[in-house]
């Protein structure tokens, strides 16, 4: 009866054993999904905010391209009427068409 | 009524001069047939081949930082799952290890079999019956 009593007491500590290790093996791996989740939406939001920076910089760069082309609209347009001579050769330069006076 | 002036107000031609042209034909003012610009016209067209590489480029590193951007976002979410697997098998590791060590000290601690025992035991118990039958049948 003793041994019985005995062996029955060993039965319980592994099952007891078992029990806590996956009860430590559920508590640590909510703690790494919990991580990985907060690392995920950083992660994201590093995106995000990498995607903005690349819109206002494609932005800003259009802007300095309109300012680019309307200065050299000016400019072409001035050539038009001081040096018409400059301006065909700008367009020969620019397409290689022939000029014809 | 007041939506064709609304329009009419609104349209690019009325707001500013962006251009004009018009179709030639031959010695119609002209030595051969043609497309007559106005000069905001041309300007306009010289302006836009003059910045056309500077757009391109701007588009094309608008697109590559684009393309960056989302390869840099996959490469951080493996990375991120990557440590979180290895953490997990760490873990399931480390608790295994602890599982087996005390199944493995809980299994020691066991009651011992001591077969040899039983056997010898068993051996003594039947000798001295048939001793003790022998004895007290032929009394």
């Amino acid at each position: 009866m003793g041994k019985m009593r005995y062996d029955y007491k060993q039965l319980e500590s592994a099952y007891e054993t078992s029990r806590q290790s996956l009860q430590a093996q559920i508590t640590g791996l909510q703690a790494i999904h919990q991580q990985q989740l907060s690392e995920l939406e950083t992660s994201l939001q590093t995106y995000k905010d990498a995607i903005e920076q690349i819109e206002n910089d494609y932005e800003r760069s259009q802007e300095a391209l309109q300012d680019l082309r309307n200065s050299k609209r000016a400019e072409y347009g001035r050539q038009f009427s001081q040096d018409p001579e400059g301006l065909s050769e700008t367009i020969m330069l620019m397409y290689g068409f022939d000029y014809v006076p | 009524m007041f939506l064709n002036l609304l329009l009419i107000l609104g349209s690019p031609a009325h707001a500013e001069n962006v251009g004009q042209f018009t179709f030639l034909g031959e010695q119609q003012c002209a030595p051969f047939e043609g497309i007559l610009f106005d000069p905001p016209a041309l300007a306009e067209i010289l302006a836009r081949q003059t910045t056309a590489n500077a757009a391109c480029k701007a588009r094309i590193e608008y697109e590559i930082s684009v393309e960056a951007a989302a390869y840099d976002l996959v490469i951080r979410d493996w990375e991120i799952k990557y440590s979180a697997l290895n953490e997990e098998s760490t873990l399931l590791i480390q608790q295994k290890d602890i599982e087996i060590d005390q199944l493995r000290k809980s299994l020691l601690r066991q009651s011992p079999r001591n077969n040899w025992v039983w056997a010898v035991g068993g051996v003594a118990v039947g000798i001295a019956s048939t001793y003790t039958a022998y004895r007290l049948f032929n009394e």
